[in-house]
């Protein structure tokens, strides 16, 4: 081919054809490419300066919200400023002012009238002033000049000095023309002239308002002088200036007082509004109060037409005018330029490795000193829209945009109570709230919910989760309700059988570690004896000249070994009381299986191993993971055969129960306080406590003669347990053994309710009155050794023992892992097993989180994902801890999913919970939380002592469920008041007939002693004698407890420290009283006019009502703290609000003493002090001198 | 593969195609084919001037040689300023335009913070890197990241001193230079690229094969025995091993050198006489350590065969 030798069309015309590589042109391309190039380039400075910057909208918007927020606080601020002007007190201070200036008003006018004139000339003098001035002073300058060469003063006598004298003498005739205007005085000055403010709403004009700078009509008036007359007149006219100052200042004086007096009672009812209007006037008295509250509602009324009533009371500020708006301008100059970088407000916390927090820069409201909400902050932008741009229409309003960040601008929750204690500054916010604190550039990136942080937000539902770190030894925070019902359910449930936590059943470790080291001690004196033997040995060997010396040493080598045996007894013996000690406060979650074959029923004892709710529906006892019958049946087999048979231990045969009345039986179960643990079912619901069993049906299950025995003495063991033998001993071998080194206790919290033989034979008739009738089947299996064989290993595997007493296994651990510090476990560590990449992809095998396919109903869906509320929604991810937990506590068995796992032992053996939903969000919530802490140490909770007794009581008062029967807590709502009869009781109003007393103040009200011998025995050694009772009227009953010296401490300090009382009470024993004294005393006592007492309470020995409501006073002298007992009487329903008890001594005392407002009593009134200090010693005496 | 073909991931394939330390591979996978078509169709434009010239000598003396359109009234040749650095410049353009959108929309990958406790699974090397990791299968790291390397650094210094060839210079031509193009093709596509495919679209969890369409399952269970080449044949005692393994990869390599020795001197006798004796050995040598390694890839995935080779110093 010859093309290529030819160029194209370049041989028809013999002119060169272009070269394409030369003449090709590159510009449209390079055109294009630069423009693409520039504009790759400004929209990576745009992706930088706004696109990644979402804070910058933000930050506008939040000017905006909260520039309208503040505008309203402040308009209402503003005009509740206006009622205070409005009301008396405010007026008559006002007219005292007015009348002040009216009164001096002429005088004054006349000297602000003079001091005008003055001014008005002197200021055009000066002026005309000024030219002569200046020349007199250079023509004096040339003057002194001369002086100074001639030597002489005044210039001199030369011809030039003289000339420049004279031309000073010109320049001082000269005359000078000027013109002034005149200020003419007032026709009228009787009165200032006052500037005036409307109210806005009903057009008054409002008091207390400055007085108009004064406005003359000025006449010009034109004088001409000489320059030294002028300079004359300038110098007296100053003169007269300072003189009309002094006079007006003289003047003023009684003005400035009375508006003094009137703006400092202004701003101290200004400085907090919302103080203003909760005041209860306890300032003021009588009509000045009325008066006060008559302004006060005013105030309200004018509050509540502007919608704002509702608004103040909840968004208390100590805020005032001026700092608000000083902070609103400050918003109001924030700038809006796109092109400004933002704001990017960060926490540092150096402390914690450099741990940096930008939450504030999009959550620009958290922080801030006063309150926003997202419904206040709505209120104001929708009115601030009304009134600016008549926008109206609901709709186009939540559509406008700064409507979506309103949730970023609210004020942090519970700012107050949560910040007095976790100051942000020194802690940031994701060391508690999780998430990306360091991330501005997303939603996404800060909450961390992007696939590589591992830590994302806390959803709201587990907010409580940050609280755990550092509360680790707290079971109830006031200010953290879901953390303090994690911790109960926690307790409740027993988790803490398999799973070791801090601070839950500590005793069990260290019953372990003394029992080993009284081990060790064993055989080091063990050791010792063996070798004192071999001493002696030795010695009676060794023979020959020697003997002596050898003999000597042996004896002091014994002598040695002696005493250390003797160390090691001592401190053996110490260990033993502490670890009786120990066995006396611990606890167990499930019950004492050696009693199995005396307490359960053959026929029932499989079918509730196998599934407990079938044979009792809500037990506490989980679902054991057992793969069949057979394997129940050999557990079953073990646990009847391990138990203790009456044939080897004669402790284990039971009196007979003997028949009841299960009438009787039944009210004394409803009435004595077994409701507030317990429940029975009535009307298809659970009526009464839910921290122990469910006692319907119990003749299915359990059987009579141990229900009775139980119900008389749940306390103790039917045999003894010694630990140093490691087995139950028979009555023969207890009564052997030294009785300190035995365990008694049973390990349960039921107390004793000290109940006659015959009570306690009816509330067994009661009891075992119900039967379903579905569990009769015989269980020949139960004596089958084989199964029983069978059933131990298994029994090991499912970590039985962690729960129950069982014999053989007394001595084994959890089988759990320790959850402490659950929460830090890095996700790796977290076995997902085959479901680990659906968890990553989002798929949930427990999809129908409603039921499971056992039937079982335990939670309630997943909720709403912040990503959901952005409108991305994700098959979400759920590879994370949290939602491990969640599963896992669901389904326990749920990472065993597709395994293939042949041996048996090697599947999960967590058992199956019966959770409710919110049950189910608490435990996970403790569970993510429980992790090592990020805070600083020196930032970290540090109770003092009262804040430590505080938190150590708490452990006590949960673990016997004191708020079973008692208020505790000042919002605490006891089990038993649930029971329908009690319940009528409350809502009459007559709680101290019937109802067990609250205890909150109850470490001010009781003496420490008298609550630590009560709780060591409230029948007061009584035993179950009723009489001695403070409460006779009460058929419900504080049982015994028999608690520990440690935990009676830890309560009666607990009590203490609750009612900020000092640790160490001094008991001042109140003065006798003498003869007169007494009269009166017994008078005020007795009479139905006076104290009226024995109306209510009663006394041993004196004639009382019928139905005694109240406390008997027998005891007050040992019970009560004499301060305390005053203040009661003084003012009952100040101490317990529902009290039936009245105030006998009139509303206030007279002169400083309380005193029977009835002037007709003799004696009483003959008496000149105090009555109630009186009825308190008498009181006291009464019962003292009765001892 | 059937059961594989039902159940394609297609969700773990985008996932491994769009991951932020994949992305150049990706783009390596679309422009090396890219710039292989456009090498080769040059190549071949040039092949069919030259077997035109070849068969025209006449025209050979006059033509200048080249296969775009030509005018003797045109210059020869080209100053670089204009006419190529515009070129460049555009092209400059283009790149710094795509450097900077793929920068404002690809963050760089930022995972978990560091954790020093824990290991990733799988633990890749940067993209640049994931060759010679997947080297490290079939090799000891001494070879695999120290000899191998250094040979091929050696061997590319070499080719200089050992292309004996004069033709091919500056112009695109496949029929001038077979030799030396399948020679570079074979060690850098299947060698290197190859290599470097496979470390990061095919090794998952564990270094496990995961065919494209496979979850990434970390607990996904293989059985594997890897045995020693002489374990094999059934020699015992260190001394023999060692010696076995000489004696095996001596052989195997002069089998391999004999071979290409064989090839050359059958299908390129022009090279076989325009070498010398050392460069014909280098070439050789080169030839056979190019072959050597996949084989003992084939080795390997094929039979489990991991080491050739046993000493207690170092391993083949």
């Amino acid at each position: 081919m010859s093309e290529n030798t030819a160029a194209p069309g370049s041989a028809t015309d013999g002119t060169i054809p272009p070269d394409p590589l030369v003449h090709k042109s590159y510009s449209v391309p390079i055109a294009v490419a630069s423009i693409v190039l520039v504009a790759s380039v400004a929209l990576a400075i745009a992706d930088e300066m706004f696109f990644r910057r979402p804070y910058k909208t933000i930050q506008r918007n939040y000017r905006v919200a909260a520039v309208a927020h503040l505008d309203r606080v402040l308009g209402v601020k503003l005009s509740a400023e206006d009622a205070l002007r409005r009301t008396e007190e405010f007026r008559a201070l006002d007219q005292a002012v007015r009348d002040a200036e009216d009164a001096a008003w002429p005088k004054i006018a006349k000297v602000q009238h003079d001091f005008a004139v003055t001014d008005a000339q002197t200021v055009v003098m000066a002026d005309a002033l000024k030219d002569p001035r200046s020349r007199i002073s250079a023509l004096t300058y040339l003057v002194e000049k001369e002086s100074h060469h001639s030597g002489e003063l005044d210039g001199g006598t030369s011809k030039s000095a003289e000339d420049l004298r004279a031309r000073i003498a010109a320049v001082k005739q000269e005359s000078v023309t000027y013109t002034w205007k005149k200020p003419e005085l007032p026709a009228d000055t009787s009165k200032p002239d006052r500037l005036a403010i409307t109210d806005p709403v009903t057009g008054e004009d409002l008091p207390g308002w400055k007085i108009a700078p004064a406005e003359y009509e000025t006449t010009p008036v034109t004088e001409t002088k000489t320059v030294s007359e002028l300079e004359a007149l300038f110098s007296a006219l100053q003169a007269k200036k300072g003189e009309s100052q002094a006079a007006l200042g003289a003047l003023m004086t009684p003005i400035s007082a009375a508006r003094r007096a009137r703006d400092e009672w202004f701003a101290q009812n200004q400085a907090d509004v919302s103080k203003f209007l909760e005041n209860e006037g306890g300032d003021f008295r009588g009509p000045a109060l009325e008066e006060f509250q008559a302004a006060q509602e005013e105030v309200k009324k004018r509050l509540a037409a502007a919608g704002a009533l509702d608004y103040m009371r909840s968004h208390r500020t100590k805020l005032d005018v001026k700092a608000l708006t000083a902070i609103r301008d400050r918003y109001a100059a924030m700038p809006t330029d796109p092109l400004q970088f933002g704001d990017i407000r960060q926490i540092h916390v150096k402390d914690a490795n450099n741990w940096v927090d930008r939450c504030e820069t999009c959550h620009m409201g958290a922080l801030e000193p006063f309150p926003m909400t997202v419904d206040s902050l709505k209120d104001a932008l929708v009115r601030k829209w009304a009134d600016e741009k008549g926008i109206t229409d609901a709709k186009t309003v939540e559509e406008r945009l700064e409507m979506r960040h309103l949730p970023l601008f609210a004020t942090h929750p519970r700012a107050e109570e949560i910040f007095r204690h976790h100051d942000p500054e020194k802690v940031g916010c994701s060391m508690c709230h999780n998430g990306n604190g360091i991330a501005v550039n997303s939603l996404e990136q800060a909450h961390g919910l992007n696939r590589h942080w591992l830590w994302p937000l806390h959803a709201k539902e587990h907010s409580e989760a940050g609280c755990f770190q550092c509360h680790q030894d707290d079971m109830v925070l006031e200010t953290g309700p879901r953390f303090t019902a994690a911790r109960e359910t926690f307790l409740e449930k027993g988790c803490w059988g398999c799973h070791e936590y801090k601070g839950f059943s500590p005793e069990t470790a260290l019953i372990r570690e003394t029992e080993n080291r009284l081990r060790d001690l064993d055989q080091s004196s063990a050791a010792k004896s063996a070798d004192a033997d071999q001493i002696k040995g030795l010695q009676a060997l060794t023979d020959g000249p020697r003997k002596a010396e050898v003999a000597a040493d042996a004896a002091r080598r014994r002598d040695a070994l002696a005493v250390e045996q003797a160390q090691i007894r001592l401190e053996q013996e110490q260990l033993r009381k502490r670890v009786s000690a120990l066995y006396t406060d611990r606890q167990r979650v499930g019950p004492n299986l050696k009693d199995a074959k005396v307490k359960v029923r053959r026929e029932a004892i499989t079918a509730f191993i196998r599934d407990p709710q079938s044979v009792r529906p809500g037990s506490k006892m989980p679902t054991p993971q057992l793969v069949s019958d057979e394997e129940a049946k050999d557990l079953a087999a073990f646990v009847w055969q391990a138990a203790i048979d009456p044939a080897e231990n004669p402790a284990y045969v039971l009196p007979k129960a003997g028949a009841g009345n299960a009438a009787t039986g039944k009210t004394i179960f409803r009435e004595r306080g077994c409701m507030s643990c317990h429940s029975v079912t009535e009307g298809g619901k659970a009526v009464g406590g839910d921290r122990a069993a469910n006692l319907d049906h119990l003749a299915d299950k359990g059987r009579a003669d141990y229900v009775y025995r139980w119900i008389k003495d749940p306390r103790h063991r039917l045999a003894a347990w010694s630990p140093s033998k490691g087995r139950d001993l028979t009555p023969a071998e207890a009564a052997a053994e030294d009785p300190a080194s035995l365990v008694w206790t049973q390990h349960t919290i039921m107390p004793d309710f000290r109940l006659s033989d015959e009570e306690a034979r009816d509330v067994t008739a009661y009891l075992m009155s119900s039967k379903s009738g579905r569990f009769e089947q015989p269980a020949p299996w139960l004596d089958d050794a084989e199964r029983a064989k069978r059933g131990k290993p298994l029994a090991q595997a499912l970590g039985c023992a962690g729960c129950h007493e069982i014999r053989g296994l007394e001595e084994e651990r959890g089988i759990g892992r320790e959850l402490t510090y659950e929460g830090s476990q890095p996700l790796d560590r977290l076995d997902f097993g085959h479901l680990m990449l659906d968890a990553k992809a989002g798929v949930d095998p427990l999809i129908d989180w409603a039921t499971q396919k056992d039937g079982v109903k335990v939670f309630a869906p997943e909720p709403e994902d912040l990503r959901e509320v952005h409108g991305k929604k994700a098959g979400k991810p759920w590879h994370r801890p949290l939602p491990f937990f969640k599963h896992k506590l669901a389904q326990p068995t749920v990472y065993d999913s597709h395994r293939f796992i042949p041996d048996r032992m090697l599947r999960s053996k967590m058992p199956q919970f019966q959770w409710s939903a919110q049950e189910l969000t608490d435990v996970t919530t403790l569970l993510t939380g429980s992790i090592v802490p990020l805070v600083p140490e020196k930032v970290r909770y540090n109770p003092g002592a009262r804040g430590q007794a505080i938190r150590e009581g708490w452990w006590v008062v949960k673990k016997y469920n004191c708020q079973g029967c008692h208020q505790v807590a000042p919002t605490d709502q006891p089990s038993l008041w649930n029971l329908p009869e009690l319940a009528a009781v409350r809502a009459a109003g007559k709680d101290d007939e019937k109802l067990p007393p609250s205890l909150v103040g109850i470490g001010a009200r009781a003496r420490p002693d008298y609550l630590a011998a009560f709780l060591r025995d409230p029948s007061l050694g009584g035993g179950d004698a009723r009489p001695v009772s403070t409460r006779p009227h009460l058929a419900v009953r504080m049982p015994t407890y028999e608690l520990s010296e440690n935990e009676i401490g830890k309560l009666v300090r607990f009590f203490q420290a609750m009612a900020s009382q000092p640790f160490t009470y001094q008991h001042a024993e109140p003065k006798p009283l003498d003869a007169d004294e007494k009269a009166a005393a017994t008078e005020i006592f007795l009479s139905e006019k006076g104290g009226n007492c024995l109306s209510c309470h009663s006394v041993t020995g004196m004639k009382t009502t019928e139905n005694t409501k109240a406390p008997n006073l027998d005891y007050a002298f040992r019970k009560l703290q004499p301060e305390w007992m005053k203040l009661w009487i003084q003012h009952p329903a100040k101490l317990v609000p529902r009290t039936a008890m009245s105030q006998q001594f009139g509303a206030a005392p007279v002169d400083g003493k309380w005193r029977v407002p009835d002037k007709t009593l003799p004696k009483a009134n003959a008496y000149p002090g105090d009555h109630i200090d009186l009825i308190v010693r008498y009181v006291y005496w009464l019962g003292a001198s009765k001892k | 593969m059937t059961h594989m073909l039902a159940a394609f991931d297609w969700h773990q394939l985008l996932h491994i195609l769009t991951e932020p330390d994949n992305i150049p591979i990706v783009l390596m996978m679309l422009l090396i084919p890219y710039f292989l078509w456009y090498g080769f169709r040059e190549a071949a434009a040039h092949d069919r001037l030259i077997a035109q010239l070849e068969a025209d000598p006449a025209l050979a003396k006059t033509h200048h040689r080249k296969p775009y359109p030509y005018h003797p009234a045109w210059d020869k040749t080209l100053h670089t300023w204009p006419y190529l650095l515009r070129v460049e410049f555009l092209a400059a353009i283009i790149v710094t335009a795509f450097l900077v959108l793929w920068a404002v929309w690809l963050d760089a990958p930022l995972e978990e913070p560091a954790n020093p406790n824990l290991t990733m699974n799988p633990s890749k090397a940067p993209w640049y890197f994931l060759g010679l990791q997947e080297l490290l299968v079939y090799f000891d790291p001494w070879i695999a990241g120290v000899i191998l390397p250094h040979v091929v650094l050696g061997g590319l210094m070499a080719i200089p001193y050992i292309d004996t060839n004069p033709l091919g210079n500056g112009y695109y031509t496949w029929r001038q230079r077979k030799f030396a193009i399948s020679g570079y093709m074979f060690g850098f596509l299947v060698l290197w690229v190859l290599l470097a495919i496979i470390g990061t679209f095919i090794r998952g969890p564990g270094w496990m094969w995961f065919w494209p369409g496979e979850t990434w399952d970390p607990h996904r269970q293989v059985h594997e025995v890897n045995r020693h080449l002489h374990e094999v044949v059934g020699v015992t005692g260190w001394v023999n091993i060692a010696l076995f393994g000489g004696v095996a990869t001596l052989g195997i390599l002069g089998a391999l050198h004999l071979l290409a020795d064989v090839v050359i001197r059958r299908k390129m006798p022009v090279l076989f006489r325009q070498q010398n004796f050392l460069q014909y050995m280098i070439t050789l040598n080169l030839l056979a350590m190019m072959l050597f390694v996949p084989l003992k890839i084939l080795l390997k995935l094929g039979l489990n065969i991991k080491y050739v080779w046993v000493t207690p110093w170092f391993n083949v």
